[in-house]
């Protein structure tokens, strides 16, 4: 059989009524797969034969269950059974006969195919125009483990994994709440990858729900392997460094996020999941400081915006200042600075390019190399290498320090993403710096703040609640360069639907 | 959640007007008060004060009026009132815009200013033009123009953000500074006829007439009262306090002699624990972001005009012609010090006059088309 696929990779034909079209059919479909699994076999009915056409991918399903529930109940243990007609046969089949729970009937061939693709067994009986789907997925998965880019020291240690139904089940076990609702569906016209946004039907803004939804069809991709492909595919301002979405491995922190009203999007194969919208402000917010005192809370959020400073304008204030404005600092660290330059030959913005580069690219091979090489080249690099840059004059020791503590500063964020954006800055302003001196990183800071005032997030501005007008928005400030303390945060913040938004209530209002 | 509908919130048009308002007094003030009050500080900007909370209450009443008349349920106001009165009304929304580009060059020339205080590279020193260094201060009117080619909402939240960069090192001026003060400043003399006090006064409102800013950008606001006018009259307050701070720091006699002396002042204030040797050198980025402020936002309401006489979205080429204007002024002006004698008596002679009967020719004519 001739198969042919439209557009979108679809192929547009009905379950025949006829068993042998429906095999024909199946069989140009997965002709040349080595890993399909199927069987055609006989079952007897007040005296007449009927056809059964059963089919699974190998290593996506459960070929114990598959035989346990479809094939020896069929075959072995309902034979003889009365049923009239190969409708009548296929409802028995479905209602009666079959010992599972999961299942459905399909009338396209494309619905059987995607689910078989999942992992799903079909099920063909001649003369029904339609298919039974059995859920028995039994997918390649690794244990849930603990997080590994948001690490904290108090907390849950579980994070999320590639598998789907284990992220959201991972959610679920968090809030058991009926009005946390998932919706699901398909992007990708090859991968045909998984996704769901889960949120509280009561908290989120319908309209959120809507964009979110127009977003996510809004395109044709053949293929999306990770959360990190959709996540640029939906952004409003693709050119904007910032990212306009978080992502988190933390189911802790993506339920909070629920429970803010905010909407998660659980994409399949990823072990990481989308939250949106998001602010500037919910970058700094780590998971464990809602578990820490608020004063040790407040106390990590305050460093990390003072990280984010040292970070993008360390390097490039250190160069406009030794280069134009020595005379700002007190004369004995200017002696100091000139002691320890010495001996180099470099100007001081090539040898702070010089460091910066190095440690980038240390960086970089760290990640690529296994754990045990990667922590030796930490050593190695870090050590070694800048020890022997300062001894050869390469570079002073003054800007060792400098370089270092920016780069210790921007691992403090505890978004990968937002520090990659710090990161990327950091070398615009060393170019500003080094150019215009202090005026150059103060327009470099005028365009970023232009850019941030202009960015939103699926509706919210990305500054919230610095740019709030005159909404009274006390629910942003709690949470914000300080951390109230839980009992005092008696609203959700802005994301929350109005007139939904309270979360906490004292003793004393009871 | 938040629409992209062209209004914004009643705080965030008080920060809008208050903002340029409190950059332009605290920028221009404390030397042009020092040079025409001399002794008389006191009392002269205090009769300042006067003038100024009246001339914030007349463009306040006369927006206020035109929000009355225009009430099609669409951010209008002021400049629709004169577009839809024809020719007549167009000259004079032309007059104003005029008017902006003559602020703006203003605004760039104080700019050059501040930023040769401010030691940057490629600043060339040895003469008294200021037009010399506009080459300098471009990237500055780039950034700016990026600003002001923004929507209302957008432009706002930037203005909201910036609000408070403007006012930490008047925060720090005071905190550090108030052991030099000589507060003999703030006892009140008088050898000079309260006409000559009440006419320097009025050559000062020439700073405040960013307040005008308000007749633009009340239809932007949904709410039917504010509290603008109480933030710029609290924002003039504030300013002339701090200029009273600066003059008993420097002296009337030694700001008199020194037109930045805003900046300048800077330099005597130390910070504890020996930390940083020149704090003004810091501190200065801050004034810079004020001038930015002053440039950028007389930009957006130009450019918010042309949106209103054009009725079209993209309006960058026209904003490139505004600021190649101001700047061709500023071509033709001298030194900061000569233009800004230059700048005071425009102001008094057709500038302050003309921000009140403007908007008063306007609502005639368009009372006289409605009839």
């Amino acid at each position: 059989m001739q198969i042919t696929y439209n557009k979108k990779n679809e192929i547009d034909l009905p379950v025949y009524e006829s068993l042998q079209d429906n095999i024909d059919a199946l069989e140009s479909i997965f002709a040349g797969w080595g890993d399909i699994v199927k069987k055609r076999f006989i079952i007897e009915r007040e005296g007449k034969n009927i056809g059964i056409y059963i089919i699974y991918i190998d290593g996506l399903t459960d070929n114990e269950m598959v035989e346990r529930t479809i094939t020896r109940p069929l075959m072995y243990e309902w034979r003889g059974r009365s049923a009239t007609g190969s409708a009548d046969v296929f409802d028995t089949l479905f209602h009666r006969q079959t010992e599972a729970v999961d299942m459905v009937e399909k009338e396209t061939i494309m619905d059987v195919l995607d689910a078989v693709l999942k992992g799903d067994t079909a099920i063909f009986v001649d003369g029904a125009k339609k298919a039974m789907l059995l859920s028995t997925k039994k997918l390649p998965t690794r244990a849930v483990n603990f997080p590994q880019k948001e690490a904290g020291l108090k907390g849950p240690r579980d994070s999320f994994l590639e598998n789907f139904r284990i992220n959201t089940a991972l959610l679920r076990r968090r809030i058991k709440d009926p009005k946390m609702k998932l919706k699901q569906g398909f992007v990708g016209q090859r991968t045909r990858t998984l996704y769901g946004l889960m949120y509280m039907e009561d908290l989120v803004y319908p309209s959120l729900l809507e964009n979110i939804e127009k977003k996510l069809h809004s395109f044709d991709i053949d293929g999306i392997l990770d959360c990190g492909m959709l996540l640029h595919l939906i952004e409003e301002k693709w050119y904007s460094p910032f990212p306009q979405v978080q992502t988190t491995e933390r189911p802790d922190k993506a339920a909070s996020a629920i429970m803010e009203g905010r909407v998660v999007v659980v994409v399949d194969n990823s072990p990481e999941v989308l939250i949106l919208p998001t602010t500037w402000n919910t970058f700094f917010q780590a998971a464990d400081d809602y578990y820490n005192r608020f004063a040790v809370g407040t106390f990590a959020r305050i460093l990390r915006y003072l990280a984010a400073f040292i970070t993008v304008l360390l390097p490039g204030l250190y160069i406009a200042i030794t280069c134009y404005y020595p005379q700002v600092l007190p004369a004995d660290f200017i002696l100091a600075i000139a002691g320890a330059r010495s001996n180099v030959t470099f100007p001081i913005v090539v040898e702070v390019l010089l460091m910066e580069l190095l440690f980038e690219l240390l960086r970089e091979a760290g990640i690529r190399l296994p754990g045990q090489m990667g922590n030796t080249i930490g050593v190695v690099g870090g050590l070694i290498v800048g020890q022997s840059a300062v001894e050869a004059s390469l570079v002073s020791t003054i800007v060792v320090i400098v370089v270092a503590l920016s780069a210790i500063a921007s691992f403090s964020i505890p978004n990968e993403d937002f520090a990659s954006t710090f990161r990327l800055l950091k070398f615009v302003m060393i170019a500003l710096g080094a150019v215009w001196g202090l005026y150059g990183i103060m327009l470099g800071v005028l365009v970023v703040q232009i850019h941030l005032a202009s960015l939103e997030s699926f509706g919210i501005p990305y500054m919230m609640p610095l740019v709030s007008g005159s909404i009274d928005n006390e629910e942003g400030y709690q949470d914000y360069v300080m951390r109230k303390p839980v009992f005092t945060m008696y609203n959700r913040p802005l994301f929350a639907r109005r007139g939904h938004r309270r979360r906490f209530r004292g003793k004393k209002e009871d | 959640m938040f629409n992209n509908n062209g209004y914004i919130s009643e705080k965030q048009l008080r920060r809008m007007v208050v903002l340029p308002v409190f950059v332009s007094v605290i920028l221009v003030v404390p030397y042009v008060s020092a040079v025409l009050f001399g002794e008389n500080v006191l009392l002269g900007l205090f009769t300042f004060f006067a003038l100024s909370g009246l001339y914030v209450l007349v463009i306040s009443a006369m927006s206020n009026w035109y929000q009355k008349i225009n009430t099609q349920g669409e951010p209008n106001g002021f400049i629709s009132a004169l577009t839809e009165t024809g020719l007549p009304g167009k000259a004079l929304t032309l007059l104003t815009v005029a008017r902006l580009i003559l602020h703006l060059a203003f605004y760039i020339l104080l700019t050059i200013s501040v930023l040769e205080e401010a030691q940057v590279p490629f600043m060339i020193k040895t003469t008294n033009e200021s037009n010399t260094n506009l080459l300098v201060a471009t990237p500055l009117l780039l950034v700016a123009l990026y600003g002001a080619n923004r929507k209302m909402e957008h432009h706002a939240r930037m203005q909201e953000m910036i609000f408070w960069v403007i006012f930490i090192p008047f925060i720090l001026m005071i905190v550090f500074g108030l052991k030099e003060v000589d507060y003999q400043i703030f006892v009140p003399q008088s050898n000079q006829s309260f006409g000559d006090m009440l006419l320097y006064a009025y050559m000062l409102l020439f700073f405040v007439t960013p307040m005008e800013y308000y007749l633009f950008l009340r239809p932007s606001l949904r709410a039917p009262k504010d509290k603008v006018k109480q933030g710029v009259i609290g924002a003039i307050f504030i300013g002339l306090v701090l200029t009273l701070f600066l003059l008993g720091i420097y002296g009337v006699n030694g700001a008199a002699s020194e037109p930045m002396v805003t900046t300048a002042i800077m330099r005597y204030i130390r910070l504890p624990f020996g930390v940083l040797e020149r704090f003004d050198v810091l501190v200065i980025w801050f004034f810079v972001t004020g001038c930015f402020v002053l440039i950028c936002e007389t930009l957006y309401i130009t450019g918010h005009i042309f949106h209103r006489i054009w009725k079209r979205e993209k309006i960058v080429w026209l904003l490139v012609a505004t600021l190649f204007l101001a700047a061709l002024v500023v071509l033709f002006l001298r030194s900061y010090e000569e233009s800004l004698l230059t700048f005071i008596c425009y102001g008094a002679l057709l500038d302050i006059p003309l921000s009140l009967l403007v908007p008063l020719l306007g609502g005639g004519l368009y009372s006289l088309y409605r009839e």
